[in-house]
């Protein structure tokens, strides 16, 4: 209890600094600003500030990326509420209630049940990765490479399993991204491996035009596609954002439940926020006296998945740091920067950048109370933003993809990467394959070589070690439930669900 | 490039992709040193991961001929959406690729701002129903507004103007 409390004031002592203040603002401020234009995401944002970024401290680096990815998360509720459109995968569910709201004439208390239940959440969830991240750390310490292979094998058939679409085009992407991810030079003999002659590939194919391709290029090109339909309805003008008393009694145990199952969700490999929301929304269905006005516009349906999905985005945060894990898209990205910075994800965070960990977990806290600020009384500025067209944006995003990639790289190279990854993105979108698990495949490809490899020489190729040791064995198992989990009917039917309401 | 491929070929495409993919990535592998799995080579792991992509493929096509059946059955919403909005032009798809390109060829010798304007130009021109005064009105807003924010505000070492 006490080391909690003196790691927080060394988390606060460091993230309370003016300029990490202000980083933490601008990260918060800009996923707001993401989260609520449809067409322009987190993973975008994250990895086009990356290049800029660089030039920070690291821990203000990483508030600042850090507070895009959770700042997104409240940006996408409100476009979700108003317009019907989800701008983040997470805010999908808030459709189902938010909308009729809005239609209602009740977007003001919709908007302040996301924004508060948000912010309990956050806190909360803030709290539990301060409790639960250096437990995990030490038993990743007693890891070895056998141990980490199984853990990341987990970790990409949980994540395959929970997310939408085709089991087996997930798996069919890992393993083509965890190829991609072997491009470049071998570290341990120094082979050049699928080069062809480009300098800019011996160092592997360059990340941010990868992801910045996948992305924000695939988005793109699928809105010009769109926009030859008409557009989307609005409604409800914003009038005043607050809860009544009622609503608050309606609502805050939602919260906590949608905090509670949320914050468990988000430790387990998987999407996070995504599939966080959903469960807290078939929770709260299940344990309310009036399930019929579910899809109605029931306050407990925005309060309980809005609380669950930012609990759930924040403690993801849990495995990359300790276990050097990322378990979903942004969590890969910003592995990636953390590298970019030269600090491996891993369990030595805790311990050999204590700043840099409590200091990263406590602006996460000063920057949902950002959010607050930042939302309640602007909401209908947000509002407003929506309005910006299609036919305006498109280029923007471009063009700054664009400097983004060439000002990291100084490389034509890389900005062909992003063209062409662009395209091959938009291409598997439409094989029914999400560019997701390629992404993770990619981070992880290198990370699992190293100690596939390491594990083999040591066991003298015998691969029997990974059933002779127990946690090993355990996890292998575990997986193999996962897969198995797939033929239950319950699974099944929820696993379709989500894909409705995302198509 | 049609949108409405019905799921039977979709499949396939994707079979072949893959199959195509880990051949040639197990192709290039063969000629790096191997080793064994007790001491592996910088090979090892790319040659059997691109027979294991070329296998997944031939699972994909199997599964989709297995599957046949049920899958006419159920006409999913995202295809009926996709059928609604007919073809795709490949001039959507290919826009902001080639805008990419352009930015890529022009910032080296002719500067940011020649590079911005190339590049949301081919973007505004190639929107769906282009309106030509907007698009340009857009494109040198955006050149402007870039080249204050990255060059000057954040000095990103970016060149701004042709290099002589």
């Amino acid at each position: 209890m006490g080391d909690l409390v003196a790691n927080l004031s060394l988390g606060f002592g460091a993230a309370v600094t003016p300029g990490n203040l202000m980083f933490c603002f601008l990260g918060t401020l800009l996923g707001t600003l993401v989260g609520v234009l449809p067409g322009l995401g987190p993973i975008t944002t994250i990895a086009l500030l990356m290049p800029f970024a660089f030039s920070l401290e690291p821990v203000t680096a990483l508030i600042m990326l850090a507070g895009v990815f959770y700042g997104s998360q409240y940006g996408g509720s409100t476009s979700a509420i108003l317009t019907n459109i989800p701008g983040e995968s997470a805010s999908v569910i808030t459709c189902l209630d938010g909308h009729p709201m809005a239609r209602q004439g009740r977007a003001g208390a919709a908007l302040a049940v996301a924004a508060w239940g948000s912010f309990i959440a956050g806190t909360v969830a803030t709290l539990l990765i301060a409790v639960a991240a250096p437990l995990m750390a030490a038993v990743a310490l007693a890891m070895t490479s056998v141990e980490y292979c199984a853990l990341m094998l987990f970790g990409l058939v949980a994540t395959v399993v929970l997310a939408s679409g085709s089991v087996l085009n997930a798996i069919c992407m890992i393993m083509v991204g965890l190829l991609l991810g072997l491009v470049g030079t071998d570290v341990n003999s120094g082979t050049q491996r699928y080069v062809f002659g480009v300098p800019l590939l011996a160092d592997g194919l360059d990340f941010v035009a990868l992801a910045t391709g996948l992305f924000g290029i695939t988005e793109v090109i699928q809105t010009m596609i769109a926009a030859r339909s008409p557009a989307a309805e609005r409604t409800g003008e914003v009038k005043s954002v607050g809860l009544t008393g009622e609503e608050w009694r309606r609502s805050w145990k939602a919260i906590l439940r949608g905090t509670g199952l949320g914050s468990l969700l988000g430790i387990l490999p998987g999407s996070g926020g995504t599939i966080a929301s959903f469960a807290s929304y078939a929770l709260e269905k299940r344990v309310s006296k009036r399930p019929e006005e579910f899809g109605k516009g029931a306050i407990e349906g925005v309060a309980a998945p809005e609380a669950a999905n930012n609990a759930g985005s924040q403690t993801s945060f849990v495995p990359l740091l300790t276990l050097g894990i990322p378990t979903n898209a942004t969590m890969a990205v910003l592995s990636g920067a953390m590298i970019v910075h030269g600090i491996q994800p891993g369990p030595k965070v805790i311990s050999e950048q204590p700043t840099l960990f409590w200091g990263l977990i406590c602006s996460m806290w000063i920057g949902n109370f950002m959010l607050l600020l930042i939302n309640l009384p602007l909401a209908k500025l947000w509002a407003r933003g929506m309005e910006i067209p299609q036919r305006i944006l498109a280029p923007a995003i471009v063009s700054i993809c664009c400097v983004g990639v060439y000002a990291v790289t100084n490389s034509f190279a890389a900005l062909a990467i992003m063209a062409g990854f662009g395209v091959v993105g938009f291409v598997l979108r439409r094989l029914d394959c999400e560019p997701a698990p390629l992404v993770l495949g990619f981070v992880l490809g290198p990370l699992l070589e190293e100690n596939f490899r390491r594990a083999m020489m040591v066991a003298k190729g015998d691969l029997g070690v990974f059933v002779s040791r127990p946690i090993s064995l355990a996890l292998l198992i575990a997986t193999a439930l996962v897969l198995l989990s797939l033929s239950l009917p319950l699974v099944r039917r929820e696993r379709s669900l989500l894909k409705e309401c995302e198509a | 490039m049609r949108t409405t491929i019905p799921r039977l070929s979709r499949e396939f495409v994707l079979a072949g992709l893959l199959v195509s993919f880990g051949l040639a990535a197990a192709w290039f592998a063969k000629d790096y040193p191997m080793g064994n799995l007790r001491d592996m080579g910088p090979g090892y792991l790319p040659f059997h991961l691109g027979l294991l992509i070329a296998a997944m493929g031939v699972l994909v096509a199997a599964m989709s001929l297995n599957r046949t059946g049920d899958a006419r059955a159920q006409p999913r919403a995202e295809e009926s959406a996709a059928q609604e909005n007919g073809d795709t032009p490949l001039r959507a798809v290919l826009a902001a690729p080639v805008a990419v390109l352009l930015f890529g060829f022009a910032v080296e010798r002719l500067g940011l701002v020649v590079a911005i304007l190339l590049a949301t130009g081919t973007m505004g021109l190639a929107w769906p129903q282009a309106r030509r005064r907007e698009a340009v009105t857009v494109a040198v807003v955006l050149a402007v507004a870039i080249t204050l924010l990255f060059p000057v505000l954040l000095r990103v070492p970016l060149p701004i103007w042709p290099s002589p």
